[in-house]
C-alpha cells in the first residue's frame, strides 16, 4: 500500500548558474550604433523583435501624448496607408504591439520566421515614417476617450490612478493621472513634436528573441541601420521631486459600488537597491503567491475577497510597494484591519523555517518558469537592462532567496513596512 | 506538430504524454468532463463553486496548494459550460508530488464545512467583482437566457444569480463529486520534461487504485431551432450604449465550425478586419467592435458586440452591422482575404503552442472532443475552407430569425 498521507521525497530545484546564463544575449551593433540584443533559444520557428525607446510617460509634457504617439505610428506612413499596414501584417499572420509604460515605449513584432523579411519592412514604415494624419488622430482620440469613460467606472481603475498620485504627487510623471477631458489637450503638434524628438535611432535599442537565423542582423541593418533617422541623443537626466500626500488614510466615494477597491503601500526603491532581493522574499510571504499570508487570511480563512495580492514595482527612477484587493463593501474596513495585522505580525514574529523553506522553493520554481523559453528570457533581460544591471543581479537574487533568515525578514518588515509610513486608499462606499 | 503517446488505466483514466526535454518543467493537466451544462436549473453556479472546493483539502491531504508550492509548483483551474480543467506546472524533479496531490483529490475530498462556507463567500465576491460591480459585467447574465430557452447553456458558468450559491449544501457537494469526479470521467495529460515510462509508473502507482465511478450519461434537452427574432432592452449606469447580437450555430466538432470561425475572423480579427475597418475607421460608429464564437460543444453562439460612439443611434449602429452581414451573404470574398485569416489561424497556433501548459490543455481538450489528432489536424479543416462555404454559412446563420439582440443603453 502506498502512504497517501506522506508527501513524496522533495528534490532540490534551486536553479543552477547555467539557467541564469541563458539570460545573457549576444550583442550586435548596427551601422548607426543601435544595439541589438539577441536571445537565440527557441525550437519553434518564431521570432519576436522589440524596439525600445526612451519615450514613456516620463518624457511627455502633456497627458496621453506618449501613448497617442506610440499607438498612432501604425496608422498611416509615407509609403503605406493605415489600411495597407494592417492588411500586410494580418496577411502574414504577424502581431504588432505598441505599448507605453512609465519609462519607455515599445514597438513589438511577433512573426513566423519565414515572414520576418516582409514584416520587418512594414515595421520600418511604422517606426521611421509615420504621418499622424488628423483624421487618424481624431478617430484614435475619440476611441481612447470612450475607453477611458468605461475605465473610470471601475473601482479598481480609480484606485490604481489615485494611488499613484498619493505616492508620487500630481506633478510627478509616476503620479499624474488624466481623465477623459484631458484628451482634448492632445494635438497633432504635440504628437509630431514628441515623435521627432524621441523616435530616433540614437534613442532606441532592439531585443530579438526566438529561433534566430543568421540573416537577422543583416535585415535589421538594412531597415534600421541607416543614418536617415538619426537625431540628438536624449539626455535622460530630468528629475522630478516626489511629493507624497500629507494624509495617510484616504477614501474616494463611490456610493453604489458593491465592492470597494483597496490599495495600501508606499514609495520604496527599484531593483538597483541592495535590499530589493530581500524585499522580494518578504513580499512573496506577505502577498506574492496563492499561499501568502494575505491570501490565506483574507480569502481562504475569511472569504472576504476573490483575490488579494502585493507587489514590488521597479521603475527606472523609483520603485514602490503595494497591496491591492477588491472586497465586499460592507467588509472593507474589516479587511483593511486584517491587512495591517498581517504586516504587524511579520514585524513581531519571525517566520517559521517551514514557511520560509516553502517560499524559497516556490521562488525557485517561479524562477524556472520565468526563464522558460526565448520570450521569457527576453523579458528577464529587459528587466535588468533597463536598470543597467547584469545577470549578477539574478545571481544575487537567487543567493538571497537561498540564504535569507527569518530574522533578516523581520528586520526588513520593520525597516520598510512601518505601519505609519503606509498609505491606504479605499474606493467605494 | 505535437507528438504524444497514450495509455488507459484499468479504472478508465486516459493518460496522454507529450515529451519536451528542452524545458526543466512538467505540466500536468486534468480535464473533468463536467461543466455548468450539467447543473440543474435550481443549482446554477455549482460546477464552478465545486472547482473552488477541489482546493479545500482531500481525504489524506489537508491543503492542496501548500505542498505544491513547497516543491516549486504552481497551479490553477477554470470551469466553462462544458468542462472543468485543473492544471499545474512543477520542476521535473518533483513530478511525483503532483501525482500524489491530484490522485488524492480524485480519490476523495475532505468535504470540510469550513471550506464550503469560505469558498461560497469567495465565489460570491467573484460574482460581484466580475459580473455586478463592473460596467457591462451582467451582459452574459442577460444574453444567455435570451438566446437559449431550453438548453442549460441558458445560464452562465458563474450561475444565474448569487442565491443558489448561497444555498448550496454539503449534500449537493458530495452528490456532485460522486457523479463527476471519477477517473473514467477524466483525461490526464503530462507535457514537458518527462517520459512515457516515468508517467506510466507514476500513474499506476497513484491513480490506478482509484475506483471507477458510474459512467456519466448526459441527457440534456436540445435547444429548439429559433424561428423568430428576439430582443431585450436594458438601461444601466454605464457611459456608452452597447449592442450584442447572438446567433445560434453548430458545435465544435461539426464540419461547419471552422467555416464559421473564419467568418468571425474576417469580421473582427486584427485591424484589417471588416468590422474594424468599416465601422470603427470609415463610418466611425463604434469605438469597439468584436465578432467571436462561444465555442460551446452542444451548439454555441456567434456573437457580435460593440460599443457605440456617443451620439450615434442604436438603429444606425445596428443597420451598419447588418449591412456587413449582407456583404458576407451576397458577395464571395476574395482569395487573399480568406488566405489572410487562414494564415492568422496558423500563426496563432504556433504562438500558443510555445508553452507546454498550452500544449497539455490542447491535447486534453482534443481528446475530450473525441479526436486527439485534432491537435495537429485541426488546421487542415481550416485550410480547406472555400469562399463559397463562407457565403453559404453566412446565409444560414446570420439571419434575423436566428438572432437574439441585447440593446444595452446608457442611463445618461
Amino acid at each position: 500500500m502506498i502512504n497517501r498521507k506522506q508527501i513524496p521525497d522533495i528534490f532540490d530545484i534551486a536553479p543552477d548558474r547555467k539557467v541564469v546564463e541563458l539570460i545573457t544575449p549576444q550583442t550586435f551593433t548596427l551601422d548607426n550604433g543601435i544595439k541589438v540584443y539577441v536571445i537565440n533559444a527557441g525550437v519553434q520557428e518564431l521570432v519576436h523583435v522589440e524596439f525600445i525607446f526612451n519615450a514613456g510617460i516620463w518624457h511627455q509634457d502633456l497627458p496621453f501624448v506618449a501613448m497617442s504617439t506610440n499607438n498612432l505610428m501604425k496608422e498611416g506612413t509615407q509609403n503605406m496607408t493605415a489600411r495597407q499596414i494592417a492588411d500586410e501584417l494580418d496577411y502574414y499572420g504577424a502581431y504588432h504591439e505598441a505599448s507605453t509604460e512609465k519609462d519607455s515605449a515599445f514597438q513589438a513584432l511577433y512573426t513566423l520566421n519565414k515572414h520576418l523579411p516582409a514584416t520587418l519592412k512594414v515595421m520600418e514604415e511604422i517606426i521611421k515614417r509615420p504621418l499622424f494624419e488628423n483624421n487618424e488622430i481624431d478617430i484614435y482620440l475619440r476611441k481612447k476617450r470612450q475607453d477611458l469613460l468605461v475605465q473610470m467606472e471601475k473601482v479598481d481603475y480609480l484606485a490604481r490612478i489615485h494611488f499613484g498620485e498619493l505616492l508620487y504627487g500630481a506633478q510627478h510623471p509616476y503620479g499624474r493621472w488624466a481623465g477623459p477631458d484631458d484628451i482634448n489637450g492632445v494635438s497633432r503638434e504635440n504628437i509630431t513634436a514628441f515623435y521627432k524628438k524621441y523616435y530616433r535611432s540614437s534613442n532606441c535599442y532592439i531585443i530579438v528573441a526566438g529561433k534566430i537565423e543568421d540573416t537577422v542582423i543583416g535585415l535589421l541593418n538594412k531597415y534600421f541601420g541607416g543614418s536617415d533617422w538619426d537625431g540628438p541623443a536624449i539626455q535622460d537626466d530630468t528629475s522630478f521631486e516626489i511629493h507624497s500626500a500629507q494624509q495617510l488614510k484616504n477614501h474616494i466615494e463611490k456610493p453604489d459600488a458593491l465592492q470597494s477597491a483597496l490599495r495600501i503601500g508606499k514609495v520604496l526603491f527599484n531593483r538597483t537597491h541592495p535590499d530589493f532581493s530581500g524585499m522580494h522574499v518578504l513580499n512573496t510571504i506577505l502577498g506574492g503567491y496563492f499561499g501568502s499570508r494575505l491570501m490565506t487570511n483574507i480569502r481562504e480563512e475569511k472569504g472576504l475577497t476573490y483575490g488579494i495580492g502585493s507587489g514590488l514595482i521597479s521603475l527606472k527612477h523609483s520603485g514602490y510597494f503595494f497591496i491591492s484587493s477588491e472586497v465586499g463593501a460592507e467588509v472593507a474596513d474589516v479587511a483593511m484591519n486584517e491587512i495591517f495585522k498581517e504586516i504587524e505580525l511579520l514585524q513581531k514574529e519571525p517566520v517559521t523555517t517551514s514557511e520560509l523553506n516553502l517560499v524559497k522553493n516556490y521562488l525557485g520554481g517561479t524562477f524556472l518558469r520565468a526563464v522558460d523559453g526565448p520570450f521569457s528570457l527576453a523579458d528577464r533581460f529587459r528587466e535588468i537592462h533597463e536598470h543597467d544591471l547584469g545577470i549578477d543581479h539574478y545571481f544575487h537574487m537567487l543567493d538571497t532567496i537561498q540564504k535569507i533568515t527569518p530574522d533578516e525578514i523581520m528586520d526588513l518588515a520593520n525597516r520598510y513596512l512601518k505601519i505609519d509610513s503606509l498609505y491606504q486608499l479605499k474606493v467605494g462606499k | 506538430m505535437i507528438e504524444f503517446e497514450r495509455f488507459t488505466l484499468n479504472n478508465g483514466l486516459r493518460v496522454i504524454v507529450h515529451t519536451d526535454a528542452t524545458t526543466p518543467l512538467v505540466s500536468m493537466n486534468i480535464l473533468y468532463n463536467v461543466g455548468s451544462r450539467d447543473e440543474g436549473p435550481e443549482k446554477t453556479g455549482f460546477a464552478h463553486l465545486f472547482e473552488h472546493l477541489m482546493f479545500g483539502g482531500s481525504v489524506n491531504i489537508k491543503k492542496y496548494d501548500e505542498p505544491l508550492e513547497r516543491v516549486g509548483g504552481e497551479n490553477n483551474a477554470f470551469t466553462n459550460s462544458d468542462v472543468t480543467d485543473f492544471y499545474l506546472t512543477v520542476p521535473k524533479q518533483n513530478l511525483e508530488t503532483a501525482f500524489w496531490l491530484e490522485s488524492d483529490r480524485m480519490l476523495n475530498l475532505a468535504f470540510s464545512k469550513k471550506s464550503l462556507e469560505v469558498q461560497r463567500n469567495v465565489v460570491i465576491e467573484e460574482f460581484k467583482q466580475n459580473y455586478l460591480n463592473k460596467p457591462y459585467g451582467d451582459t452574459w447574465l442577460l444574453l444567455r437566457p435570451l438566446a437559449y430557452t431550453t438548453h442549460p447553456y441558458q445560464w452562465s458558468t458563474i450561475g444565474k444569480s448569487i442565491e443558489p450559491i448561497q444555498k448550496a449544501s454539503m449534500e449537493d457537494v458530495k452528490d456532485f463529486y460522486g457523479r463527476f469526479y471519477n477517473p473514467n470521467n477524466a483525461i490526464m495529460v503530462l507535457a514537458g520534461n518527462t517520459s512515457l515510462d516515468e508517467v506510466r509508473a507514476l500513474a499506476e502507482k497513484w491513480f490506478a487504485p482509484i475506483p471507477a465511478g458510474v459512467e456519466v450519461m448526459r441527457n440534456l434537452p436540445a435547444e429548439p431551432v429559433q424561428t423568430a427574432p428576439r430582443s431585450l432592452k436594458v438601461e444601466r449606469d454605464v457611459p456608452l450604449d452597447a449592442i450584442y447580437k447572438a446567433f445560434h450555430m453548430c458545435g465544435k466538432m461539426d464540419d461547419d465550425y471552422p467555416i464559421i470561425d473564419l467568418m468571425s475572423d474576417l469580421l473582427s480579427n486584427g485591424n484589417s478586419s471588416r468590422l474594424y475597418q468599416s465601422l470603427i475607421k470609415e463610418q466611425q460608429l463604434f469605438s469597439d467592435i468584436n465578432a467571436f464564437l462561444t465555442g460551446d460543444e452542444d451548439g454555441g453562439l456567434f456573437v457580435v458586440s460593440g460599443k457605440l460612439i456617443r451620439g450615434v443611434t442604436m438603429e444606425k449602429a445596428e443597420t451598419a452591422i447588418i449591412e456587413e452581414f449582407r456583404r458576407l451573404k451576397t458577395n464571395l470574398i476574395n482569395g487573399d482575404e480568406l488566405q489572410k485569416v487562414k494564415n492568422k489561424v496558423e500563426s496563432l497556433i504556433a504562438f500558443t503552442e510555445m508553452r507546454i501548459q498550452e500544449r497539455a490543455l490542447n491535447l486534453a481538450y482534443a481528446e475530450h472532443l473525441g479526436d486527439i489528432n485534432l491537435v495537429n489536424n485541426d488546421i487542415n479543416r481550416y485550410r480547406a475552407v472555400t469562399p463559397e462555404q463562407i457565403r453559404e454559412l453566412a446565409n444560414q446563420i446570420l439571419k434575423p430569425e436566428n438572432c437574439s439582440t441585447l440593446y444595452y443603453y446608457s442611463k445618461e
